[in-house]
């Protein structure tokens, strides 16, 4: 049995707006072990972006644990914080949220360099497809080869844990098949913990496990035994 | 448009820093042009109302001794309106152990109208008992605390007088109270006027019927020039030592020079502030219009016309303009009341009010709203060419570029990657980084000016009373001595050394070209009044032809070997020549030199002195001997060096506080500046900032960036703004410059540090301001959708 590397216990997180209190996510509960491909699967509103919030240490809740690599970072400090996701955390964007300044090769090294055990930045790019772009900018390059450049910055520190927020949401159908088939294939070679975050449903399929939130509480936790390859899921 | 300009409202409020930046800037220039056009137009008018009231005189006669009918042949000139004879001698005089000296003026025994007229302040005039009344200068009376009816005791030709002080009086012709064109400071404890009854003149003087000074008043319309040369000519007998007119004599040029640079400088000093935030506004603008492309397409698609949009954004520009102008002007004119009050406290001019002049609001607010207008249409103009379906298309990402730098890869291969992303940003936006280093070009060039303004005084300061004026006294003697009489001075206790000098008025030409200056005449190698080369070093004084000023040399344009014709005012020795042996600096005043030996082979006259320089074995025996030399015979004025040097330490007090509002002014100008742009510019990158920050970048690594952009825009303006300073202070000085006094323009080392270090601190200062701004980027505008 593998360990858990992510657990989320009992996770409350209220929103002052003012005279309301909207809360974002109650009582919200799940682990993740080590090595799972991990999806979040819920609609808009239904607090996703808690839990990216909160795992990826861009916040604090309310109330409850969450404890990652054995840690409870609930008590960092912004500095704490910061530092946890400099070392453990890899995040994807969906709108892949490159250095314009700076090449697809650029980009990846930037991030290197916060690494203690980095990887070698050309062979991440090789490992991506995108060796022969590696010093073209980010506006010289399509939305699908953006994301790879993101996914092998994130990638390129050798993180605990790579969080990826609606991966293709900014792609068309073809572009978002082969970006989630180069998450599945770094999952399965090289046994890196990914969870993506996202609404469309059909991703679910290729999950080791599926987490479903709804109105923020977990509706369900599903354990996949024979996940699908993405070149089979249709949407 | 109501609702707009609702909306137009909540956006000023988000950015209330950048605006209110913006507004001190524009509220500066406004001040700046209306108080320092009224302290202008103040000081004018007033001095011209003062000038024409008590009759200040067109022309200036100064004789050596002459019959008082003179006045009769002067004033039978057609031209002449008025004149008036006086005796006019200088004395010295001792209160409460100081010595000072008083220039002896005399009036007519019954008030009547006269030329130079005098208004009296307190007490009253002459009356007819006592011939020993006296009216002193307002000004020496409260320097040196004395009162009305107390006695004052004088020494004129080694007698004690004494004298009953009956009032006090100012008076056009000595609004600004130098003793002469060799001093720049006016020191009223030590140098006053005094005027006496004509008959008392007359007989203290032994001057029966005589007079030495005449002032003329000529009808309006007479060119000076011919007027000066009839009147030459008419005294040609009776030995004209100076004839000067209204532009030369001491205290009207000052005052005429110094309203003469207020002029300028209200008409250039605020265009730098309009200027600085004409870019700020062109460049907010420019990026608020940029950002709001999908609202202005929105606004375009409601059926807006291009018009309404375009008068919408402006009117951020025009309510900078009136806010400006109206906060401006109050604050002006406050400031205009206490610099006309400042100013006068320099030349105590009879300010009968203080006016505020609202005809400067309106250039001034005419000024602003063309300057924010024009950057505002500038920035705004793009709004004509965003279509409504375009706006509403995503923007495509703006592309980084490589620049010219990374082709030298032994210093691009060795920069971080966070700097090539400060690099390429500034170089991507290379106009918006040039524009904001011209706020830190002005400002650098600001703190170096007013820097360089203390070192320059220091400079000469140094120079003049510590090379050129190497004595400690100077004595000046009543009347033309020989060097033979000097003996008594010599032997006094402590005297060292003592070099006779003779100094009297000419008039040098060349060609057409021909100036009254002073003429002196010094021993051949002198050790303690010195002259120097324009290279600073110690010269000989030549026997046969003279040494001129440099400045003198141009006025004249002649060059060393150039033969030049000089006019003495001794009767009978009018016309000589004389050969132009050398160049030399001189800082105060406006003079030619030659040696003893030089003189007499001139004149003929052998040795003879009108004033001595001694050197004492030690300074502190300085009052000493002043004490002695007061009480002898002879001697007009005793003036020591240490007495010049503090009254010229105390008036740098106000230099001081200038320097020290160029500072503030530099330091503000580089603030607003570099902040509003550096908020513009974290504006832009908040999701690039928020990125970095949750790819776990600290915050002081994320404000290196903007920080970083900062210090390396301050340095290049101080690249440009360092020479530009340089020639800015030279051009300021060169300009200042006058036949009183020129400052030669230094600039210590010193200076250029404090300066960069100065720059570098107001941007360190501008950096932590933007600290909170960067604390407050927040991680979760990652996840938004790009606008």
């Amino acid at each position: 049995m593998k360990d858990p590397i992510v657990i989320v216990k009992d996770v409350t997180k209220e929103y002052n707006m003012g005279e309301v209190t909207v809360k974002a996510s109650d009582k919200m509960s799940f682990e993740i072990l080590e090595g799972e491909f991990v999806v979040v699967l819920g609609p808009s509103g239904s607090g996703k972006s808690t839990v990216l919030n909160m795992v990826g240490g861009m916040d604090r809740p309310t109330s409850g644990e969450v404890i990652i690599d054995g840690e409870n970072i609930i008590n960092y400090s912004d500095n704490e914080l910061t530092m946890y996701r400099r070392k453990k955390v890899g995040f994807v964007f969906q709108f892949y949220n490159l250095m314009s300044n700076l090449t697809a090769l650029e980009n990846v090294e930037l991030v290197r360099s916060l690494s203690d055990n980095p990887l070698n930045a050309n062979d991440i790019m090789r490992d991506v497809g995108l060796s022969d772009r590696a010093l073209n900018f980010p506006a010289q390059l399509s939305g699908g080869q953006q994301q790879r450049v993101a996914i092998a910055r994130a990638l390129v520190k050798n993180p605990l844990l790579l969080l990826c927020d609606e991966p293709t949401g900014a792609l068309d159908y073809v572009t978002g098949k082969l970006i989630l088939k180069l998450l599945y294939d770094i999952n399965k070679n090289s046994n890196k913990t990914i969870v993506v975050i996202t609404h469309n449903a059909a991703i679910a399929a290729m999950a080791d496990r599926v987490i479903k939130v709804k109105s923020g509480t977990v509706e369900s936790i599903t354990i996949n035994e024979n996940p699908e390859s993405p070149e089979r899921i249709e949407w | 448009m109501k609702i707009l300009f609702r909306n137009l409202l909540r956006d000023l409020k988000k950015s209330k820093g950048q605006f209110i930046s913006i507004l001190i800037i524009v509220i500066l220039g406004v001040a700046f042009y209306t108080s320092l056009n009224s302290v202008f137009k103040n000081l004018s008018n007033s001095s011209t109302q003062y000038y024409e009231k008590y009759r200040l005189a067109d022309i200036w006669v100064d004789l050596y001794k002459a019959p008082a009918s003179v006045k009769d042949k002067i004033e039978s000139l057609p031209y002449v309106k008025m004149s008036t004879e006086r005796i006019i001698n200088d004395a010295s005089i001792s209160i409460s152990e100081e010595n000072a000296t008083l220039r002896f003026i005399t009036l007519p025994d019954t008030k009547r109208e006269i030329v130079n007229d005098i208004v009296i302040k307190s007490g009253r005039y002459f009356s007819e008992d006592d011939n020993n009344q006296c009216l002193l200068d307002e000004d020496f009376i409260k320097a040196n605390n004395l009162n009305l009816g107390e006695y004052i005791y004088p020494i004129i030709n080694g007698n004690k007088v004494k004298l009953k002080i009956v009032g006090s009086a100012k008076s056009p012709e000595f609004v600004y109270t130098l003793k002469d064109s060799s001093e720049i400071m006016a020191d009223n404890k030590k140098f006053g006027i005094i005027y006496i009854k004509q008959s008392f003149g007359e007989a203290i003087f032994d001057s029966k019927g005589l007079v030495n000074n005449i002032s003329i008043k000529l009808s309006d319309g007479t060119i000076i020039e011919t007027a000066k040369d009839d009147i030459k000519k008419i005294l040609k007998n009776y030995g004209v030592k100076s004839v000067i007119d209204i532009d030369e004599q001491i205290s009207s040029k000052m005052i005429s020079e110094e309203i003469k640079q207020l002029k300028s400088m209200g008409g250039s000093f605020p265009i730098v502030f309009f200027l600085v935030s004409s870019i700020i506004i062109y460049i907010m603008m420019g990026r608020m219009v940029e950002n709001q492309r999908v609202q202005i397409g929105v606004l375009k698609a409601l059926g807006f016309t291009n018009m309404q949009v375009l008068t919408y954004y402006m009117s951020f520009s025009t309510i900078i303009a009136v806010i400006g102008s109206l906060i401006g002007s109050v604050v002006g004119t406050y400031m205009g009341v206490g610099l006309t009050k400042m100013y006068n406290q320099y030349f105590n001019l009879p300010l009968s009010e203080i006016k505020v002049y609202g005809e400067f609001v309106i250039p001034a607010f005419v000024l602003t709203l063309a300057f924010s207008l024009f950057a505002g249409y500038n920035s705004c103009k793009v709004i004509f060419k965003i279509m409504p379906s375009e706006a509403m298309r995503e923007k495509s990402p703006e592309g980084g570029k490589k620049i010219l730098f990374e082709k030298i890869e032994l210093i691009w291969g060795n920069i971080s990657n966070l700097g090539k992303i400060i690099l390429r940003n500034l170089f991507r936006y290379k106009r918006r980084a040039f524009l904001t280093s011209l706020g830190i070009i002005f400002s650098s060039a600001l703190l170096l000016v007013a820097l360089s303004m203390s070192d320059s005084m220091n400079f000469m300061i140094e120079e003049q009373y510590g090379n050129i004026q190497n004595y400690d006294i100077k004595v000046k003697f009543s009347k033309i001595m020989s060097v033979e009489e000097l003996s008594s001075i010599k032997n006094i206790e402590h005297v060292t050394k003592l070099e006779p000098v003779l100094e009297t008025g000419v008039e040098i030409s060349n060609g057409w070209r021909s100036k009254e200056v002073g003429f002196t005449a010094l021993i051949e190698e002198p050790q303690i009044y010195v002259v120097e080369d324009t290279s600073s070093n110690k010269i000989d004084i030549p026997s046969n032809g003279i040494l001129i000023s440099e400045k003198l040399a141009n006025v004249l344009g002649v060059k060393v070997n150039d033969k030049v014709n000089i006019k003495f005012f001794f009767p009978g020795k009018e016309k000589r020549e004389a050969v132009i042996k050398g160049i030399i600096v001189q800082y105060i005043g406006l003079s030619a030199y030659t040696s003893m030996d030089g003189l007499n082979n001139m004149l003929g006259e052998g040795m003879i002195a009108s004033s001595a320089v001694l050197k004492l074995d030690d300074s502190k025996f300085e009052s000493a001997v002043k004490n002695k030399l007061k009480d002898m015979p002879g001697i007009t004025s005793v003036e020591s060096k240490s007495d010049s040097l503090n009254a010229l330490l105390k008036n740098m007090g106000a230099m001081k506080s200038s320097m020290g509002a160029m500072i503030m002014l530099a330091a503000i100008l580089l603030i607003a500046v570099l902040y509003n742009i550096a908020t513009i510019n974290i504006f832009e990158r908040q999701r690039e900032l928020a990125t970095l920050k949750v790819l776990g970048f600290t915050n002081n690594e994320i404000k290196k960036l903007i920080f970083n952009e900062n210090y390396i825009i301050s340095i290049f303006g101080m690249i440009i703004g360092l020479p530009f300073g340089k020639w800015l202070g030279g051009a300021m000085m060169a300009n200042s410059s006058t036949d009183s006094y020129s400052i030669p323009y230094v600039i210590e080392f010193r200076s250029y540090i404090i300066t960069i270090i100065l720059t570098l601190f107001f941007t360190l200062i501008t950096n932590l301001m933007l600290m909170k701004k960067i604390k407050s980027i927040d991680m979760l505008e990652v996840l938004k959708n790009k606008e």
